[in-house]
């Protein structure tokens, strides 16, 4: 067997012209300028041109959400405006890692999704465009909330009109705390322990409590509304990390977490495999009386056809802990435009009537989309004169309770520390979090890494 | 006018397979970070040297050899005790060579993705299987307790390629000529010797084979890691290549991730340069 490896001259020749041909090649590729450049142009400063005149397919790429509500309302804009559009979507799950695989291999886009973790990476790696000055925007950010405009700005610069807009909110099990002769829902973490013991001991669940700990996207949210729901914060104003201090709001929710599952053992050890849609599915089950889930799945926990607890999900504020008043954590994922797209005026001036279309006001003036978006799944939306439409509130009424609604908005906060490299800090974070719950560290060991991550990233970019 | 022949061929295998290697490599020696487009400067073998120094490196290199070492013994072993029964004459023999290759032709996500509901902690089969065996009182975390993922991802990992190990055994088993048994049973060998003196030796070729190829795969695991756990629960179950895939897809450092690519190449080269030696040099000593 030994001997049939040997190579000839010849051989070892022919390798090496190929492998030089390669190195040139690949030199030369090296040379050629990046495909997307950085800090890139403001979309006000390359002329707009007519979306008429554009004489190619838009490609509008989401996540799978409200799939068919969003289909009608792009067929409606390709009937109104004669652009026809693309439509792909994927989990949201996989979403991240496909969009950058198709900016990176210069896969056709046009509008896509984002979310205010990732305006500012992608605005970095010049992958997509401001739309400050484009014809129509004031008029339309009079009408967004603040954290909509907040969450899709950086370095100053706007970047899209939202798609929707939430919180996390604190849903519990309505029929539960009856059975457990709970009259109202807890205020504080505390008693959320303790009307979750009251719940297990009455036999109505194993573990009452939910809050989905798979290292996903939404974890970073559930890490979020904990902290700031006990008056804590994860970032100063300068961006600094301050969640590490001892004693702090982060450390507190954390072993808070570390005790719910351990000590007092009210949620399932198993969490850690939990991801938010296998928690909604649970939810729906009737298998918790409490969860941490985005205020628009209160739609679908009371829909009789999807969930066996129709009529009995509620919405409660979210727990108090330590110095804090229950705020939670909001977001909003906006849409946004490619660097692609506003290198064709044509093509800008198209992708810019389809954001409009889609995150703002229709032809006839009517934040139509956002609205169908709440009607089909909850979802919310960023606009202030919908909270006015009278289908609105008729549907917040069927589902939910509008006044706690708002309540909780009203003290909701925007995620701090959105600057580009919050992805890779976040991926490390979560593990850091998922290994203080599983006992592999102690919480406050996982917030000293966590925050010595953050300040390694932050030196390394400057 | 042979290699004119073959040029095409060789142009497009130049461009699939050797062009993204070098330009893989020409990233790894640059800074390569997709948020800074603009700057890209030549950093040699920083890259390198950031990666040995990350938190994850000594974790993911540990999961990695675990995974490789312990995946590759039970392919190998699972997959030459099924030969050596497939070998053998029996009612169903057909049935049962066909049922045993059905891991091999479900695709890897898949694969993935029905260990995972196995696994499941609140109603996969598993925890099932044992609670109705009486083994456990409740069901219990599985891809969710560290001290058990790793162990159960390679499971999945195994049961998947057992079937291509099996069946490169058999195949070598098939080709070994009868007469030498019939030569050694009328020497008075008996069964155990007669595997040991004539079956391993003649199945030299095929625990090569088994081997590299075991532990490429067992090395630049991904899919099965990406499908089952995400790396999780914590950092449990990271081995190099989900790192190498972070650092690319999720960080969009290019440059690292290249680094950590190119890593996991020249582990799994030398790896398979060892097996070709230790075993090429047994087959010479003993010719």
């Amino acid at each position: 067997m030994g001997d049939g490896f040997k190579l000839t001259r010849r051989q070892v020749l022919q390798a090496g012209a190929f492998a030089g041909m390669g190195m040139l090649l690949g030199g030369l590729a090296g040379c050629a300028k990046p495909d997307s450049e950085g800090g890139t142009t403001p979309a006000a400063a390359v002329p707009i041109g007519s979306a008429h005149a554009y004489k190619g397919t838009l490609n509008l790429y989401g996540w799978s959400a409200v799939v068919e509500t969003i289909q009608k309302r792009v067929d409606a804009f390709t009937a109104a405006k004669h652009l026809p559009v693309n439509y792909a979507h994927t989990a949201y799950a996989q979403y991240h890692d496909a969009v950058v695989t198709k900016f990176t291999g210069n896969a056709p886009l046009d509008l896509l999704y984002s979310s205010d973790a990732w305006v500012s990476e992608w605005a970095e790696a010049g992958w997509i465009v401001p739309v400050d000055g484009l014809p129509g925007l004031a008029e339309l950010k009079k009408d967004l909330v603040d954290s909509a405009i907040s969450a899709a700005t950086y370095k100053g610069k706007f970047y899209g009109l939202p798609y929707y807009a939430d919180y996390m909110a604190f849903l519990y099990n309505s029929e539960h705390l009856e059975k457990a002769g709970i009259k109202a829902p807890p205020a504080t973490w505390d008693e959320v322990v303790q009307q979750a013991k009251q719940i297990k001991a009455a036999g109505v669940v194993e573990y009452p409590l939910l809050i989905a700990l798979a290292q996903e996207t939404w974890l970073t949210e559930y890490i979020y509304a904990q902290v700031y729901s006990r008056g804590g914060s994860m970032f100063d104003q300068e961006n600094e990390a301050v969640f590490d201090k001892a004693g702090g709001a982060a450390e507190a929710a954390l072993q808070w977490m570390v005790d719910a599952v351990h000590t007092h053992k009210i949620m399932n050890p198993a969490i850690v495999e939990t991801g938010e849609l296998a928690g909604l599915k649970a939810m729906q089950a009737g298998q918790a009386s409490f969860i941490l889930l985005g205020r628009y799945r209160l739609s679908s926990l009371n829909d009789p056809k999807q969930s066996q607890i129709a009529g009995k999900a509620r919405q409660a504020m979210m727990p108090r802990g330590m110095s804090g008043k229950g705020e939670t954590v909001s977001w909003t994922r906006p849409y946004v435009i490619s660097a692609a797209a506003a290198k064709d005026k044509d093509r800008l001036a198209a992708a810019w009537e389809l954001m409009q279309w889609l995150g703002g006001k229709d032809d006839q003036g009517r934040y139509e989309t956002q609205k169908q978006v709440l009607l089909a799944s909850g979802s919310s939306f960023a606009t202030k004169p919908l909270f006015q439409d009278p289908q609105v509130e008729a549907f917040y009424k069927e589902w939910g309770d509008p006044h706690v609604m708002q309540q909780q908005m009203d003290i909701a906060r925007t995620k701090e520390g959105l600057l580009p490299f919050f992805s890779e800090w976040d991926t490390f974070n979560k593990a850091a979090w998922s290994n203080a719950v599983l006992k592999r560290t102690t919480p406050a060991e996982a917030l000293k890494t966590s925050a010595a991550k953050w300040r390694d990233l932050k030196k390394s970019w400057k | 006018m042979a290699l004119l022949f073959l040029a095409p061929a060789l142009l497009i295998m130049f461009a699939v397979n050797v062009y993204p290697v070098l330009y893989a490599l020409w990233i790894s020696l640059h800074r390569s970070d997709l948020r800074r487009p603009l700057s890209n400067p030549f950093v040699g073998l920083g890259n390198f040297v950031a990666v040995f120094s990350e938190s994850y490196f000594v974790s993911s290199l540990l999961h990695t050899l675990q995974f490789t070492l312990l995946g590759v013994a039970l392919v190998t072993a699972v997959g030459l005790a099924s030969a050596l029964i497939l070998n053998e004459k029996f009612p169903l023999q057909p049935v049962a060579f066909a049922v045993f290759l059905i891991p091999w032709a479900v695709p890897s996500v898949v694969n993935g993705l029905m260990w995972k509901w196995i696994y499941d902690s609140q109603f996969g089969s598993l925890n099932g299987l044992l609670y109705s065996l009486g083994l456990i009182d409740a069901y219990q975390p599985m891809l969710g307790d560290p001290a058990k993922a790793m162990y159960l991802v390679i499971n999945a990992f195994v049961w998947k390629e057992v079937p291509l190990a099996g069946l490169l055994f058999l195949t070598t088993l098939k080709s070994i000529p009868h007469e030498l048994y019939e030569a050694a049973m009328v020497d008075g060998a008996d069964a155990l010797r007669r595997f040991r003196y004539i079956t391993l030796p003649s199945l030299k070729p095929a625990f090569l084979l088994v081997l590299i190829y075991n532990t490429m795969q067992a090395i630049r695991a991904f899919d099965i890691i990406y499908v089952l756990t995400e790396g999780g629960p914590g950092d449990a179950t990271g081995n190099l290549a989900w790192s190498a895939y972070q650092e690319s897809f999720r960080h969009l450092n290019l440059g690292r991730g290249s680094a950590l690519a190119y890593l996991i190449a020249m582990g799994t080269f030398v790896i398979a340069y060892w097996y070709l030696k230790a075993l090429g040099r047994e087959e010479k000593e003993n010719a």
